[in-house]
């Protein structure tokens, strides 16, 4: 019975992993190709955006780290 | 034509205008006043308890805000018919489409707690114990979204906005001056001390609470899943207008009743306290405010659980509508159930950090916030995708504007509450 149970927890788990990962995969295919035409402010505009979220994450690690001390 | 066929003619003309707006109104109208959530409750309360009436100025300040960013999701979801996370697939990619996506999943269930804190806080005064307030809810919520269709899911919601206004008749119940509200809300000015760090942060809250993620998020998707279409821009518009007008209202109206009764009490620090303080002066005030923020908190909720089932049933093609039946899109109503149930759970888990949740609220929103305005403001001057609808250009500056003044201290908040002495 808990063999029985055990496999149906595992294949269960295993299949709902691969559908998912199946799932993600066809999405970042879907999106590969941005729609939006990359002109230079846009281009500038998400770079920035990219530096911002780098700077508030190390700052966040910065606490976290902080807090464990 | 004689007077009395002009006039006949003016009330007709006008009774069509009302009936039409009755039926495009909602988004809008929900996700303004859901704006008032159980954080933006507590920060009303106590922003009155510290200050009395003197930042009503900066509240009246915050309408054209929260107006000129919400409006812009009315015309990008009537025109593309897409959700905002979607949009943001298509547009920009699947790199920010899913820090969009999972940054927005976190910081709605962040959100989501925070209104379950409130809301059991709120009940917790009227003796309803925590875990019976939120099986309440998450039945209520459950019910609201069981028939299928999302006419009746508005209405619904459309109750529990009405509710949001119980700070206008307490406003009259504690007798102010008038003459005192009216001057501090149209004279901009500091209390008595000056411009202190104190006060810029609750500028940075309050900023904080009129432009949330999710509500860019939720109105859109709530726009395409309502069918509004690009001939109902206008009333999408006029809808989100008289939501952002309400929102300042019920703000204000807050910060009055607890300005009238609770100023110079400057231990309040919550919406509760302030409401428990409140019944002690006047029973009947003190019952509206905890009455008023268990309803806040719970149109928050089922704003933000609406708002994350929605964008992960755009991403990952899942039926998605408030129209379906729960066996139609059951990811959908799975996700949405999941969100309320963890959230309400981890109120109830003793000793749960509470108090670091809400702080990583304000933080994690942060890291949403300039993405997801940054994308809009570019979506919108998409001309191939937009087509008329685009950005004007007197639009562009007051968006661009108003979008970097919100990351800016939106940012400098975030900052604020991880290192509270950072600007002494």
């Amino acid at each position: 019975m808990i063999k029985k149970f055990n496999y149906f927890i595992k294949s269960g788990t295993s299949n709902f992993v691969k559908n998912t990962a199946n799932e993600i995969r066809a999405i970042n295919t879907k999106y590969k190709v941005p729609h939006t035409k990359m002109t230079k402010g846009i281009k500038f505009s998400l770079i920035m955006l990219r530096v911002y979220l780098i700077v508030l994450i190390l700052i966040l690690f910065y606490k976290f780290l902080t807090l464990l001390r | 034509m004689n007077f009395w066929a002009k006039l006949f003619y003016g009330y007709r003309k006008f009774a069509k205008a009302i009936k039409i707006y009755l039926l495009i109104a909602g988004p809008g109208l929900i996700v303004m006043l859901a704006d008032n959530d159980a954080g933006g409750i507590t920060t009303y309360s106590v922003t009155g308890s510290k200050y009395g009436y003197n930042l009503l100025w900066f509240l009246v300040l915050l309408l054209p805000v929260a107006y000129f960013v919400q409006e812009m999701t009315v015309r990008l979801g009537a025109v593309t018919k897409r959700g905002h996370a979607e949009a943001i697939f298509h547009a920009f990619g699947s790199f920010w489409g899913w820090f969009s996506l999972l940054d927005l999943i976190l910081t709605d269930w962040l959100t989501l707690v925070t209104e379950f804190i409130g809301m059991t806080a709120a009940l917790h005064i009227f003796g309803i114990p925590p875990v019976i307030t939120i099986i309440l809810v998450a039945i209520v919520m459950m019910l609201m979204v069981i028939k299928g269709s999302y006419w009746t899911w508005e209405k619904i919601a459309f109750l529990f906005c009405a509710v949001n206004l119980v700070y206008i008749p307490a406003v009259f119940l504690v007798h102010p001056s008038v003459h005192d509200v009216l001057y501090n809300s149209v004279v901009p000015h500091f209390p008595a001390g000056g411009f202190t760090n104190e006060i810029f942060f609750f500028l940075m809250a309050n900023i904080g609470t009129t432009i949330a993620p999710w509500m860019v998020f939720f109105q859109q998707s709530a726009v395409v899943d309502k069918g509004m279409l690009e001939k109902d821009i206008t009333w999408g518009k006029v809808d989100t207008f008289i939501g952002s007008f309400f929102t300042v209202l019920v703000a204000i109206f807050c910060i009055v009743v607890t300005g009238t009764l609770l100023y110079g009490r400057p231990e309040i620090e919550s919406a509760a306290q302030a409401a428990t303080a409140l019944m002690a002066i006047n029973h009947n005030v003190g019952t509206l405010l905890a009455i008023g923020l268990f309803d806040a908190g719970f149109l928050g909720a089922i704003c933000i659980s609406l708002a994350s089932s929605w964008a992960f049933g755009e991403v990952f093609g899942w039926a998605h509508s408030l129209n379906l039946k729960i066996r139609e899109a059951p990811w959908f109503y799975a996700s949405y159930l999941f969100a309320l149930v963890t959230a309400g759970a981890v109120v109830l888990i003793p000793g749960a950090p509470l108090v670091l949740i809400t702080l990583f609220v304000q933080v994690i929103a942060v890291t949403l916030l300039p993405a997801a305005l940054v994308f809009l403001i570019i979506l919108l001057n998409d001309e191939d995708v937009m087509g008329k609808y685009k950005n004007t250009l007197t639009q562009n500056v007051i968006n661009i504007f108003i979008v970097t003044v919100i990351i800016v201290l939106s940012t400098l908040y975030a900052l604020t509450a991880l290192f509270p002495n950072i600007f002494s």
